[in-house]
């Protein structure tokens, strides 16, 4: 069931939310790009491209600061109940977890960085192409809850949440690690960063299902976060 | 602030609206062609007031259709809804203020503690007493401030001296929040206080003949935010002793001050649900689209 922001009699507050929403995606798809660039820049030593990635995250900081103003002018003014309201809080968390993603794309640019010092060799191709198996699975995963959060489709949001998480590939990537660092020692320095990277791409993911379980709450007014922990 | 956390509410008569629904509500999903049974539970445990199929004819204009709903002791229900909805219709059955209209007729039960209030042996003055009322338009008597309290307990014979009259008027005058501003100016026309005040004194001219319901058709609608500030506190401390029942407008009024809000619709009762439910996830769209300000 797709969320509907529109309809409002005051046709303004239709108009409010909408440049909220879409500030909120804009910031989604800056975040998205710099993930994807921060993987990139694994695949070839493109010292341009960290260096832009470093410099649009005061980008990232600053559209996290004009949605917050725009969310504090809305409540403000229009004093939002009901689906609005929960359409904001949900735009709120949305921001924060996003803002978070950002700072997950500078933290993998940061590793890039150290794994190029380390210079080329077979062992540690192999070990990149791990970055690159589990980084396309994020950011699949990703792509598709910014495609939620455009459309707020409640159905597709609990389609993502069906989905496992990454651990399954996490744990095996980090087995594969393991034989690496048990042939030659001298391969833990690199291994380190490896795994460090591929712990962010598991954060990304778990920011990912946030942001469906935001939606869902946006949606539908049902709050499904930690509902494991709820069950047990 | 939750339910079971605001001050003076006992909570005990919406346990049973506390517990959780065997299958989760999930907000506007109930559409405006469904039929229209109420949504949520309109009853309470040991109501004050239990209303049961509530029908009001203007003429052959059938303006409050089929209205289930009780009113617990110590709650403040929030009646809410577009104008001509019959919110106002169905409060004015509480006290039977409806009789005033001619051409207008009321039909099911409603029963005060058990009573029903439409009965022929039902003496409508000692009933607007139990169930006193107070109107959008603050309406003192061109009297002192003083008389505007005394005049009800007087003819109602509450007092069996001048020493408990005056008794009864400084209590009422305490407990509506008027005393320590109006106690050196009692023999002053009640005409001559402000909008607030005013409307406070008609208050205190409720309470003084021991309401047990207090009906608010929009109280607060001809008034400042400071006296809105004021009125709606003392509704939160009159809940203590009293049931509120409040017709208002404001949809935040609704949200700040009452217990459980129930949305009303040309003449349909929609919704009844805890305040925070109704102003966070309402189950009907009617009432999504209304309290969210998309009907037109």
């Amino acid at each position: 069931m797709p969320g509907r922001l529109e309809g409002h009699t005051i046709r303004r507050f239709d108009g409010e939310l909408e440049q909220l929403h879409n500030e909120v995606l804009e910031m989604a798809e800056l975040v998205f790009e710099q993930i994807r660039k921060a993987l990139e820049s694994f695949q070839q030593d493109n010292q341009q491209i960290i260096q832009a990635i470093l410099e649009r995250e005061s980008q990232v900081d600053s559209l996290e600061k004009r949605i917050d103003n725009t969310i504090t002018e809305v409540l403000a003014k229009r004093g939002p109940v009901a689906r609005d309201l929960r359409a904001i809080m949900g735009f709120s968390k949305v921001v924060t977890d996003l803002e978070r993603l950002g700072d997950e794309a500078t933290r993998i640019t940061h590793f890039s960085t150290r794994v190029h010092d380390n210079g080329p060799g077979r062992k540690n191709s192999d070990m990149l192409r791990e970055i690159e198996l589990v980084g396309d699975l994020a950011c699949t995963v990703l792509r598709e809850a910014i495609e939620v959060l455009r459309i707020l489709d409640i159905t597709r949001a609990r389609k993502l949440l069906s989905q496992a998480g990454l651990d399954e590939e996490f744990n095996a990537s980090l087995r594969r690690l393991t034989s690496f660092i048990l042939e030659d020692a001298l391969n833990m320095k690199y291994a380190i960063n490896i795994i460090l990277v591929l712990k962010s791409l598991e954060r990304i993911d778990a920011h990912a299902h946030n942001l469906a379980e935001y939606v869902v709450y946006m949606v539908s007014g049902s709050d499904i976060r930690h509902s494991d922990n709820d069950q047990t | 602030m939750s339910i079971a956390s605001r001050k003076h509410w006992s909570g005990q008569n919406i346990l049973q609206l506390q517990k959780a629904p065997a299958t989760e509500p999930v907000s506007g999903t109930l559409s405006a062609q469904s039929d229209q049974r109420t949504v949520g539970t309109v009853t309470v445990d040991d109501p004050r007031i239990r209303c049961t199929d509530v029908n009001v004819y203007y003429g052959s204009t059938h303006a409050v259709k089929n209205i289930s709903l009780d009113i617990g002791r110590n709650e403040i229900v929030a009646m809410i809804g577009p104008s001509g909805c019959g919110k106002s219709t169905f409060l004015r059955c509480l006290n039977r203020m409806n009789d005033t209209i001619d051409n207008c007729s009321v039909t099911g039960n409603i029963e005060l503690d058990g009573q029903d209030i439409n009965d022929n042996s039902i003496d409508v003055v000692p009933l607007r007493a139990r169930v006193g009322m107070v109107f959008q338009k603050p309406n003192p008597f061109p009297k002192s401030i003083y008389e505007n309290i005394a005049f009800g307990p007087r003819i109602h014979g509450l007092a069996r001296d001048k020493a408990e009259l005056e008794e009864i008027v400084i209590t009422s005058l305490q407990k509506a929040g008027l005393w320590k501003e109006i106690k050196d100016c009692l023999d002053q026309p009640g005409t001559s206080l402000s909008g607030g005040q005013q409307q406070r004194l008609c208050i205190a001219r409720a309470i003084a003949i021991n309401p047990e319901v207090i009906l608010m058709d929009e109280p607060c609608s001809a008034l400042d935010p400071i006296a809105t500030a004021v009125i709606e506190d003392l509704m939160n401390e009159l809940c203590t002793d009293y049931s509120i029942v409040i017709v208002t407008h404001s949809m935040q009024q609704a949200a700040r001050v009452s217990h459980r809000t129930a949305y009303f619709h040309l003449g349909n009762l929609i919704e009844v649900a805890k305040t925070e439910q109704i102003f966070t996830h309402p189950i009907h769209q009617l009432t999504s689209d209304y309290i969210t300000g998309r009907i037109g």
